[in-house]
């Protein structure tokens, strides 16, 4: 008989969630899983909703990233209209893409995983959390605090809020931008790129510390996937799809992202409401794979900015195979998004009043892709007659790396967890396995109050025989 | 800056909006003075730095119990270190501004308190005269340059 620990909920990411893991009577780790244990049935919900709602909609699944879900479903309109949308229009929506991509890094990076990094894994958790880190070093603290406030800043400059602005429209954006906005969002940059560059470098330093978390974090081969450039560079807005093994070997290539369907396989699993994707053509569960930051560097020949070239130097030469790494490669994205952001600013065109294209729907089928700050995301709507939605579905980000984080839970728990004896930093190990992959598991239905956690261990005949409380 | 007033509130769950309709007024009333509002959900860490570079902050709130359109005052000291960042308390962003700007102003607290806390974009009659009332005050107190907001 075994016995089963359970870690409800998992802490310092976006959502709800949970962790078992099984134990023998030996108290060693024999199985694990991550639960997603909210459901949002977004997919269902909208059907029979006029198609131009879509990306208001769909941009409330979260809170975090709701221009994310803006942007794809925009895109999945575009398809419906069947529009070419204005030069600058793209441009713009690029912008607030890349604004949106640094502002939740920021999050991720300062705010949720910055604890374990600075203060330790083992630390007492009354103090490893944002606030204990104000403590030891406030000036990193800050450095956050002004790198989020950048990001939030030329989204509500470009769409008029900080969440859910609905400035991007199916054809292109609402309003051009202007030259006083334009040159506001210039004066922060360098700042905050300054500060990008600082923590980048400090944090390259840092990370020999964690050799035992680098080797059994999610370690192992997978597949990896997300949009490419042209360029061979990085492509957060379009592109195409490229799946990339482990050992370098290009599976898929110029794939457009509409095509996505012929590649990935979706499946559900009983002990979760996050849906597993899976690469097609290996089949179900061997064709795991994993996207977001450390997967989109793995799979371009480099980001394309100045700084984030350099940094990606620094990236080559680590084992690029584990998920301790997505910690490493956000930071190179800021730097990336921040920097690409002033290249798209000094585009002459920038400022021009052509921002959207108008059409009625030309079309009964349409797919938007677009990398979110977690990996790629696809909406794919169909219409009727009417352009009511008949047929939604969403991949979010956080789901394609679905058996990875399932894989990743055990992969940790056996090195770290010891059932005989619990200690709080065995469990935060494991919870922060999942923190590197800074899934988003719908904000929107947010906490109430205090987030407990309980660990009981219980010995075959019902004894509580030990207990880890935060 | 002189004075920061952040209005806290969500506006899909009746009268839990009061704190950010009062924001909204208060943004359109005191437009040009040297007064900052923010209007918003929820409170946030990047809040602690408009904080700390103010002399005087108000936050507004909606309170659940006591007499709908009830307006209470008190005065805030920094205190607190909550483990989670989602359910920030206008105490706790003070004693963030400290900790990592290295100064708080002094600060009050209006509660506002709500009746109907369900699914509506609307506030209760009462409650919405109470948000008017505290806005007005505000804007009183404001237009005297003086250094308390109680007015």
């Amino acid at each position: 008989m075994t016995n089963t620990i359970t870690i409800d909920p998992v802490t310092r990411i976006e959502g709800h969630s949970k962790i078992t893991i099984q134990l023998d009577d030996a108290g060693k780790v024999t199985d694990a899983h991550f639960h997603v244990t909210q459901m949002r049935g977004f997919e269902k919900f909208v059907e029979g909703r006029p198609f131009h709602e879509m990306p208001s909609l769909t941009a409330r699944t979260c809170g975090i990233c709701p221009v994310s879900h803006l942007l794809a479903s925009a895109k999945a309109c575009d398809g419906l209209l069947a529009v070419r949308i204005p030069p600058t229009a793209t441009k713009l929506r690029k912008i607030m893409n890349l604004a949106q991509i640094a502002q939740s890094h920021a999050l991720s990076f300062f705010y949720l995983s910055a604890p374990d990094l600075l203060l330790g894994m083992d630390a007492d958790p009354a103090q490893r959390n944002i606030f204990g880190l104000m403590n030891v070093n406030p000036e990193l603290v800050r450095g956050g605090v002004k790198l989020r406030q950048t990001g939030q800043q030329i989204i509500e400059l470009l769409g008029g809020k900080r969440v859910h602005p609905s400035w991007i429209v199916p054809g292109g954006v609402s309003e051009p931008l202007t030259e006083e906005k334009r040159d506001r969002i210039l004066a922060m940059l360098p700042e905050a790129i300054g500060l990008a560059w600082t923590t980048y470098e400090w944090y390259a330093e840092e990370v020999e510390r964690f050799k035992d978390e680098i080797e059994s974090f999610a370690n192992f081969p997978t597949l990896f996937m997300g949009l490419v450039s042209p360029r061979n560079t990085l492509a957060m807005y379009g592109g195409d799809l490229r799946v990339v093994a482990s050992n370098g070997a290009v599976l898929e290539d110029r794939r457009p992202a509409e095509e996505y369907a012929e590649i990935i396989g979706e499946k559900v699993e009983p002990f979760s409401y996050l849906k597993s994707p899976y690469y097609k053509p290996i089949g179900y569960p061997s064709g795991i794979y994993r996207v977001g930051p450390l997967a989109r560097l793995n799979i371009v020949g480099h980001p394309g900015t100045r700084l984030a070239d350099a940094a990606f130097e620094g990236f080559k030469k680590l084992d690029r195979q584990s998920s301790f790494h997505y910690h490493y490669a956000r930071l190179i994205e800021i730097l990336y998004c921040l920097e690409r952001t002033e290249q798209l600013l000094h585009e002459p065109d920038i400022l021009s009043k052509h921002v959207r294209a108008e059409a009625k729907p030309n079309a009964e089928e349409g797919v938007g892709v677009s990398e979110a700050p977690r990996g790629t995301l696809i909406h794919h709507y169909r219409i009727n007659e009417d352009g009511l939605i008949t047929y939604a579905n969403l991949i979010i980000a956080t789901g394609h790396n679905s058996l990875a984080m399932d894989r990743g839970v055990l992969q940790v728990a056996k090195r770290f967890v010891n059932g005989a004896h619990l200690q709080e930093s065995m469990l935060n190990r494991v919870e922060a396995v999942i923190r590197a992959y800074d899934p988003c598991l719908s904000c929107s239905t947010h906490a109430v109050g205090q987030m407990p956690l309980e660990i009981n261990l219980v010995a075959p005949d019902g004894e509580v025989i030990d207990t880890v409380r935060r | 800056m002189g004075t920061l007033i952040i209005g806290i509130g969500n506006t899909l769950r009746g009268d839990d909006g009061a704190g950010q309709e009062a924001a909204l007024l208060l943004a359109d009333a005191l437009a040009g003075d040297t007064v900052e509002v923010i209007a918003c959900h929820q409170l946030t860490l990047e809040m602690s730095e408009p904080l700390a570079r103010a002399t005087t902050a108000v936050f507004i709130d909606a309170e659940y119990g006591g007499a709908a359109g009830e307006i209470r005052l008190r005065s805030l000291v920094p205190t607190g270190a909550d483990l989670f960042t989602h359910d920030l308390i206008p105490e706790t962003l003070l004693s963030a501004a400290l900790a990592l700007y290295g100064h708080a102003p002094e600060a009050w607290l209006y509660t506002i308190c709500g009746e109907d806390f369900g699914y509506k974009d609307a506030l209760t009659a009462s409650v919405d005269a109470a948000v008017h009332q505290v806005v007005a005050r505000l804007v009183a107190a404001c237009s005297r340059a003086i250094d308390s907001p109680i007015g």
